[in-house]
């Protein structure tokens, strides 16, 4: 089984990444369990009818007893099918109420209960795919990093410094916890986003950490409107070059064996090496 | 002295709008303290010429957290903007712990508590304080300047999709729960545009339907993405231009304001439903029930 964590910056389009990732396994027959730790618990929201309770809200209301719990209080099937016997299982870590409480603690408590509910095997996972709210890359968010449940970890940005600048420190809780876990980088997937230069900014910066792009999203309007309808590229306008390129990712990301500890790059060396092909 | 907490979804542009605010404000004369609650700490960059403040949590590790040994100028400093400007720029960061450990939120509870220790509001002589607080994580931290009644007045950053509209009604939840106990309300919701079909009126009507309105609208723009390249405002570059002209008319609409409200958020369902009527998308959900 693989474990897979999707970082970048908030607003990237890290949940339509992991959405369309999660189709494509399944389009192979794979049976993949997409997990969405991000207190918004939105990540899924392309894949099924409606929100799914979260793991963390079940825990609650059981008063946190692990053994109240049944896998299908937690793990919502996406009613899309699939040849080959593939499926797409979701789950919502959830976290605390708005305002309440730690952001990262549904992350913890999401990961404890798969693990205890022995889940993978259960549903006989061939995929997890984590996806995980990245502007914080506090404790809680980066436990599949932290603990090596993510053996990789892909980072999606688009060649705003913003966004870069928040691969960097991905990378860094990646260089951090190298010993202790063993999750490495998988390489960047790029949402471009209209930037002077886009394609040799993202470029030069993967090779700057030490890492590859498996694929390049151009701005689209397109993907933004199959959004606002709930769906993804290959439900909304499975002919486009959009879907294609998504399915282009999702092969690249199967196949991927080239994993590294990335390079760490402080900020003012960032900014400096960035603005040079800005101004 | 007025204190105010700029929210909204990661992305969408809460920096880059909160320091245009900051600027015009400073321009009309007032002495602001612009104070960035993320601990990516690059709030304040656009206002310091693309440099990246040192942080307040930074600057009290090293000093083993003694706040008392903590000088303002370690931890506060003044805009080189504040030369076009009638009033002043104060810039600080909160910062947080280093990527991957610790909690995201403590960098915002000890900056808060270090300005009030060092009376900066007061030494200052500010007239507004403005924190531009991380939107995705509403956990405890980063609810501290609406939670403990820091900041009275709350304003969203929002464009038209529906997922950062979903993220906004979140944070109206959170604003609606804290008004209870510390009685902070929502002075509006800044539009900012994504180039939506009908984005405007989507967001004059979300606006209403949560019990408040839209307080500006600055429309998406290509010299916005440069000048945040450059680490400029747009008032550096491009004054004379309607970009500019929202930004100013925006933080007019904001010192004038005095509609101040509890918002209403709404549930899932209702945004969902709401959204179809108001954008005029249909949504293909059902198609997802059928499996298709």
């Amino acid at each position: 089984m693989r474990q897979i964590a999707l970082y970048g910056k908030g607003g990237i389009g890290k949940s339509t990444v992991a959405s369309h990732l999660s189709h494509t396994f399944a389009e192979r027959g794979m049976k993949v369990l997409q997990v969405g730790c991000s207190p918004k618990n939105d990540s899924t929201y392309l894949l099924l009818p409606d929100f799914p309770p979260t793991i963390l809200d079940i825990l609650r209301q059981r008063d946190f007893q692990y053994d109240d719990i049944e896998p299908a209080d937690i793990i919502v099937e996406s009613p899309l099918t699939f040849p080959n016997g593939g499926k797409i299982y979701c789950a919502e870590s959830g976290g605390p109420e708005p305002g309440v409480g730690c952001g990262g603690k549904g992350v913890v408590e999401a990961i404890e209960t798969l693990t205890r509910l022995d889940i993978f095997k259960t549903l006989a996972i061939d995929v997890v795919l984590y996806d995980i709210l990245g502007d914080v890359v506090c404790g809680g968010f980066s436990l599949p990093i932290r603990q090596g449940f993510a053996q990789e970890t892909y980072v999606v940005t688009s060649g705003e410094f913003e966004a870069l600048y928040q691969v960097t420190n991905v990378a860094k809780a990646i260089k951090r916890f190298e010993t202790r876990s063993g999750s490495k980088l998988g390489g960047i997937i790029v949402n471009l986003r209209r930037v002077k230069n886009e394609h040799q900014i993202v470029h030069d910066f993967a090779a700057k950490i030490g890492t590859h792009i498996l694929g390049i999203i151009p701005y689209s309007q397109m993907v933004k409107e199959c959004g606002g309808q709930g769906s993804t590229v290959f439900r909304g306008a499975p002919e486009s070059a959009e879907a294609q390129i998504y399915r282009d990712i999702g092969q690249r990301v199967f196949e991927n064996t080239d994993l590294v500890i990335p390079n760490t790059i402080e900020f003012e060396d960032l900014y400096a090496w960035w603005l040079h092909y800005i101004v | 002295m007025r204190q105010l907490a700029i929210y909204g979804k990661g992305g969408i542009g809460k920096s880059m709008v909160s320091s245009h605010i900051t600027f015009a404000l400073a321009a009309k004369g007032l002495n602001v303290l612009h104070v960035g609650c993320d601990p990516k700490h690059d709030s304040t960059r656009l206002l310091l010429h693309g440099k990246m403040a040192p942080t307040v949590l930074g600057t009290l590790r090293k000093k083993n957290f003694n706040a008392a040994a903590l000088v303002r100028e370690e931890v506060i400093f003044e805009s080189p903007l504040t030369t076009e400007c009638a009033g002043t720029i104060y810039c600080a960061e909160s910062g947080g712990p280093e990527p991957g450990l610790g909690c995201g939120g403590k960098g915002v509870v000890e900056a808060i508590e270090a300005l009030k220790q060092l009376n900066v509001f007061k030494e200052l002589q500010l007239d507004v304080v403005l924190y531009d607080v991380l939107g995705d994580v509403v956990c405890g931290g980063f609810s501290m300047p609406i939670r403990e009644g820091h900041a009275e007045e709350i304003y969203i950053v929002t464009s038209g999709e529906l997922e950062v509209l979903f993220a906004a009604s979140n944070i109206c939840r959170a604003v609606a729960r804290f008004n209870a106990r510390a009685g902070a309300k929502l002075g509006g919701i800044i539009g900012n545009g994504r180039e939506l079909k009908n984005e405007k009126k989507i967001l004059s009507d979300f606006s209403r339907r949560i019990n408040s309105h839209m307080v500006g609208f600055i429309p998406y723009s290509e010299k916005i993405k440069e000048c945040s390249g450059k680490g400029i405002t747009l008032f550096q570059a491009y004054p004379d231009t309607p970009e500019c002209d929202a930004f100013r008319k925006l933080a007019d609409a904001i010192w004038t304001n005095t509609k101040l409200s509890v918002p209403k958020a709404f549930t899932f369902e209702e945004l969902h439903a709401w959204w179809a009527q108001s954008s005029g998308i249909t949504t293909k959900k059902q198609s997802i029930v059928e499996g298709a």
